[in-house]
């Protein structure tokens, strides 16, 4: 096994499940997982490794997500309506403060433009300063449109979060 | 590090909350590795045909030249090369008894009535004149002379 590989599995660990998530923002599961592959692939492919593999990832997932999105757009309704009908974004801990399937759907409520803040920030781990790399945007404006999101989603969830926290 | 902390203590709360969210596992960790062993096997065989293609066109680059190059002709140039000629020194001492031993040096000297001119010079008078041109040269010793120097030497050893 060359060091390729054992690069790939370290990423796919820390790595796949946020970005499946992420990807998730515009796409249902199938083609979320196939984006990701895709990127994983492209990732190995390439002559010269990134500087910041993480945030690569992510705007890779993110650009081939919209393509695909693009390419879709007259099926995008129906698929959102299909995503939001599965669960399983998050896996399920019993005795977990935050209901996974509550999360999903204020997830899912939100515009993407705000829940893909969410997901980079909280469950990828990027900091400021690559979200706004990978989204195109000044890093204040990237902290004031997270923000919003965050206090979005918590109105969104506030009811089923302290209804089972208490 | 300022825009970092900026955040209300009750949305900090609501990150960690939904933090402690595993996202669920959707992607198959064995196809996706063996997908990727295929891109490296796939880059390597790519290498090695980059490096193939490259020898095959340099070793048909060099058959190319190796046929186009002419073949190789033969140049005669003719070089006039002056010698300068030694002239042998008289010797300081006159001859002695030995002298008539030397008969047969003066004998061989004659012929320098020839070899004094140089072969340029005798090249030119016979390209100019024909060989009547050239200086005549004195016959060779017969071998009734070389016989009776040689019985003068016994004579004078013994």
């Amino acid at each position: 096994m060359n060091d390729d590989h054992l690069d790939m599995a370290q990423w796919f660990e820390a790595h796949s499940r946020p970005l499946v998530l992420y990807a998730r923002q515009w796409l249902d599961d199938h083609a979320s997982a196939d984006v990701v592959q895709e990127s994983f692939m492209r990732l190995l492919s390439q002559k010269r490794r990134p500087d910041d593999v993480r945030a690569w990832l992510f705007r890779t997932v993110r650009n081939a997500a919209l393509n695909e999105l693009r390419r879709r757009q007259t099926s995008m309704r129906h698929a959102h309506e299909i995503a939001a009908c599965r669960p399983g974004w998050f896996q399920e801990h019993p005795g977990s403060a935050m209901d996974a399937q509550a999360a999903q759907q204020a997830l899912q409520q939100l515009p993407p433009s705000q829940s893909e803040l969410i997901v980079m920030r909280i469950w990828g781990h990027l900091t400021y300063e690559q979200m706004a790399q990978i989204t195109g945007q000044a890093v204040s404006t990237v902290h004031e449109h997270y923000v919003a999101a965050i206090e979005s989603l918590q109105r969104k969830m506030v009811t089923p979060w302290e209804s089972k926290a208490k | 590090m300022g825009i970092e902390g900026e955040m209300s203590s009750g949305l900090s709360a609501f990150e960690d909350g939904l933090a402690k969210l595993t996202p669920a596992d959707a992607l198959d960790r064995g196809k996706l590795m063996f997908k990727a062993g295929q891109v490296a096997v796939a880059r390597s065989r790519r290498r090695w045909q980059i490096v193939a293609g490259v020898a095959v066109c340099v070793a048909a680059g060099a058959a190319a030249f190796v046929a186009a190059r002419p073949g190789s002709t033969i140049v005669e140039r003719d070089r006039i090369v002056y010698v300068q000629q030694q002239v042998p020194t008289a010797p300081a001492n006159p001859p002695s008894v030995a002298a008539g031993a030397l008969e047969p040096v003066e004998q061989t000297a004659q012929p320098e009535e020839i070899s004094e001119l140089s072969y340029t010079r005798q090249r030119q008078l016979v390209l100019k004149d024909g060989l009547n041109a050239l200086p005549t040269s004195s016959p060779r010793p017969t071998g009734q002379d070389n016989r009776r120097l040689m019985e003068q030497l016994l004579t004078q050893r013994l």
